[in-house]
Parts: C-alpha cells; sequence; structure tokens
C-alpha cells in the first residue's frame, strides 16, 4: 500500500509539472488580450483593489500633505515669480492654437497624429510582481480604454495599456517593456533622428533608444517624443532625455540612453491618450465589435 | 462558515499586498533594493504548520489557488507562481512532520519557503527571458529584501492568527 501511495503521488508531481509547463508554453504565445473569465477575475479583484485603495490613499496623502506644508512658503516666492512669465505664454500660446487652426483650416487638414483626447484615471494597484512592472488603473473598456493605448502623466509617458477589462485596465510601464513592446520615437525639434525606444536597462534605469538613423547628429540632453508613426500613439508625447549615447556591442551603430522624464516608481494619477486619428487596427476592432 | 474564513483571509492579504506595493514609494528610502510582498505564502505557510492535520492540504491548495490567481492578475505568464508557490509549500508540507510547532519552526519555514519560491521564480523568468539581471544583483537587491520584508509581516500576524488557527484546528476535530 505504502508503494501505491507513493506512486500516485509521484504520478500526480510529475503530471502537475507537465500541465504547469504545458501552462507557461501557452501563455507565452497568446498575446491577444485575455478571455472572458480572466477579465472577470481581474475585475473582481480590481473592485476590492479600489475599495482598499480609496481610503488608504486619503491616509497617505495626510502624511504627504504634512510634509509638503514645509516648503510650501519656498516654492511659493518661486512660483509668483513664474507665474509672471505664465500669463504671457499663455496668452502666446492661444494666439498660436488659433493660428494653427485656422491654417489647418485653410489647408484642409482635419486631424493630425498630433491630436489626442485624454481620459484621467488612478492607479488602485501595482504588481508586487516586480518583475513585470505593471499597474492597474481604474478605468476600463466601459470608460473607453482599449488596448495599446498610449498613458501618460503630466511629467511624460509612462508606459502603455496592455490589456482592458470592463472596469479596470492593466498597464505596461516603460520599465518592463522589452523587444515586443516598441515606441516609434523622434527627437523633439530635428525629425531627422528617428528611432525606437525597445527596452529598460534595469541596472542604470534608463531606457535604451536604438535603430537610430542620423544617429551623428544626436547630442547629450535633447528630448524624445513619440513619433506618432508606431500605430497607436499620438505624436509628441514626451519620453525622456538623453543622457548617455554609446556604441552598442558590435560597435556599428550607436546606442542613445534615455532617462525616463515621469517618474515611474511613484505614479498615482495617470491620463490615457486616445488619439483621434485611429489606426486602422483599433477602427477594424470596433467595427467588429 | 470556518471554510471560508481561511480563503477569505488570503483574499484580504492578496489583494492588500498589491495596494501596499502601489502606495509605498519603492526608491524613497531602498535605493534601487526591490521587495516583493508575498504575503499569501507567508498565510499558507501558517495554516499548512498549525492549522493542517497530517493528510490535510488546507494550506496548501489555498496556496495554490492564491498563486494561480496571482499569474493570473499580476503577471502575463500563467504558472511559473503556481508551480513555485506549489513546490514551496508542498516542502514545508513534509518538512513539519520531522519538527515541533513554534515560531522558531515556522521563521525557518518561512525563510526556505521564501527563497525556494523566490529562487525558482527568478530561474523560471530568466530561462523564458522575462529578466536579464544577474544572479548576484538578484541575491542582493531582491532576495535579501524581500525576505527580510516578508519576515516582518510575519512577526505582525503572527501574534494576531496563531490562537485562531490552533482553536480552529481543534474545533474541526471534534
Amino acid at each position: 500500500m505504502p508503494s501505491f501511495l507513493r506512486k500516485r503521488k509521484l504520478i500526480v508531481f510529475l503530471v502537475g509539472i507537465i500541465l504547469v509547463v504545458s501552462l507557461i508554453g501557452y501563455s507565452l504565445r497568446s498575446d491577444s488580450g485575455e478571455s472572458l473569465p480572466a477579465q472577470f477575475a481581474i475585475d473582481t479583484v480590481g473592485f476590492f483593489q479600489n475599495i482598499l485603495h480609496t481610503p488608504l490613499n486619503y491616509f497617505v496623502e495626510i502624511f504627504d500633505s504634512v510634509g509638503d506644508i514645509k516648503s510650501v512658503y519656498e516654492q511659493n516666492q518661486v512660483l509668483k515669480e513664474e507665474l509672471q512669465d505664465y500669463k504671457t505664454l499663455a496668452y502666446q500660446v492661444s494666439e498660436l492654437e488659433t493660428e494653427n487652426e485656422e491654417l489647418r483650416a485653410m489647408a484642409e487638414v482635419d486631424s493630425t497624429l498630433t491630436d489626442y483626447e485624454t481620459l484621467n484615471a488612478a492607479v488602485v494597484a501595482r504588481s508586487p510582481e516586480r518583475w513585470f512592472q505593471q499597474v492597474t488603473i481604474n478605468r476600463g473598456k466601459q470608460h473607453g480604454v482599449e488596448a495599446n493605448m498610449a498613458v501618460r502623466t503630466a511629467e511624460g509617458m509612462v508606459g502603455k495599456v496592455i490589456n482592458a477589462s470592463q472596469l479596470t485596465s492593466t498597464v505596461q510601464l516603460l520599465s518592463g517593456f522589452g523587444t515586443e513592446h516598441q515606441v516609434s520615437a523622434i527627437v523633439d525639434g530635428d525629425d531627422s533622428i528617428f528611432g525606437l525606444v525597445e527596452g529598460y536597462d534595469s541596472d542604470t534605469e534608463k531606457l535604451v533608444f536604438r535603430e537610430l538613423t542620423g544617429e551623428d547628429e544626436l547630442e547629450e540632453g535633447q528630448a524624445v517624443v513619440t513619433s506618432g508613426l508606431g500605430g497607436v500613439f499620438p505624436r509628441g508625447i514626451l519620453i525622456g532625455e538623453v543622457s548617455s549615447i554609446e556604441l552598442d556591442s558590435y560597435g556599428l551603430t550607436k546606442v542613445a540612453y534615455v532617462e525616463p522624464a515621469a517618474n515611474l516608481q511613484d505614479i498615482s494619477q495617470v491620463m490615457v491618450v486616445d488619439r483621434d486619428l485611429h489606426s486602422t487596427v483599433i477602427d477594424e476592432e470596433e467595427e467588429e465589435e | 462558515m470556518k471554510v471560508f474564513l481561511l480563503p477569505l483571509f488570503m483574499f484580504i492579504f492578496f489583494v492588500t499586498q498589491s495596494v501596499a506595493a502601489e502606495l509605498i514609494p519603492q526608491t524613497f528610502w531602498l535605493g534601487s533594493l526591490y521587495y516583493i510582498p508575498h504575503w499569501t505564502l507567508i498565510f499558507a505557510i501558517l495554516i499548512i504548520t498549525f492549522y493542517d492535520r497530517e493528510h490535510s492540504y488546507v494550506g496548501l491548495l489555498n496556496g495554490l489557488a492564491f498563486a494561480f490567481l496571482t499569474d493570473l492578475v499580476y503577471t502575463n505568464l500563467l504558472g511559473v507562481y503556481f508551480l513555485a508557490y506549489g513546490l514551496a509549500l508542498y516542502m514545508v508540507h513534509v518538512l513539519k512532520r520531522y519538527l515541533h510547532k513554534n515560531f522558531l519552526v515556522v521563521l525557518l519555514f518561512s525563510i526556505l519557503g521564501l527563497a525556494a519560491a523566490e529562487v525558482l521564480i527568478y530561474s523560471l523568468y530568466f530561462i523564458i527571458g522575462q529578466v536579464d539581471l544577474s544572479f548576484n544583483a538578484y541575491i542582493f537587491n531582491r532576495l535579501i529584501p524581500t525576505l527580510l520584508i516578508n519576515i516582518l509581516f510575519l512577526l505582525i500576524i503572527y501574534p494576531i492568527f496563531i490562537k485562531k488557527l490552533v482553536k480552529w484546528k481543534y474545533e474541526l476535530e471534534k
């Protein structure tokens, strides 16, 4: 009898291993969104995360604001000075916007890659599994979020939606980007430098900007923005600043390391970016539904 | 009723650990050190040592269920946590027969289980190509902070739950 028991345990063990390995293989292959039961599970967990997040966040904010009070006076002085410039700047911007609209109307351009609408969302949870660098936001398909939309904060781009459930969505942060999530990018003010932001160097905490054209003109300190050519991201979302330029491991091309503009560790409020000019991929999906 | 209480607590810890990961800013005081909360694993180890009898698998099954949920909700890969938690919890389940049940033993089980699960998760992700961190950097930046933070969690929940778990066990035996 004991030998039978042991055999049974061994069989359960082996079958378990085989199941798990095939499960890993299956989920490595499939990247086309989550199934309905998975969406349900994610939404249910997201609902409770939301309940827990709201009071806790309130508590944390009280602590934060006590710390803020110390620096308020100094900030106030600086801000007052900056406000003077701001008024002039705001006036100039509104002038330029009207001029831009008039010129567009003359040229009969309806919408460009730069136009987008944003949808505000709060980050309710972060994947405790820090290898994946994903956060959960409290907006989903019901609110108009679709997979592959860009996600930004006021400072700059933080990532993209990789999976939209009905009420919550999962956002892949830039710090977890690999070659499977490439962002087509240009250097601000110089369209001749074009490349792909692919991957994140976790040792230096910088984004890797490679496949560059016009790499000789690239300088440190230049701003890198999205190009809008990738399909769903609009043009002109700030990704970061070039912090160093190095030769790649073969010594043939250059690789730039980009310091992300947004703080990827401490994110609480984000904006989901919905480009006005939809790519064909998203339009097709909408027609199917 | 008691049957649902343990999964309920597991679920509470499961949700809390992700919200905690969002609200505690990482770089603020830890620099490049990362910790990963494995609170469901710790609680499952507590259940195995104090609630489970020789041939009951409540802790193991709870741990497996929530490992699968972790895979589903927080990662893109199904099965990695499932395998790692499963093996770690089974190891604890086998070891507990040979040792007395007291705090030091739970501490030992937690350290062993955590280290086993963590290293397994790391190696599986490394094989798949999800991570490219070297093993030495992994040990110092991730494994040791993770062990410390989860043992802190154990120190907090141990006095709260220990009497209840033993009480429930004897109520079940009656």
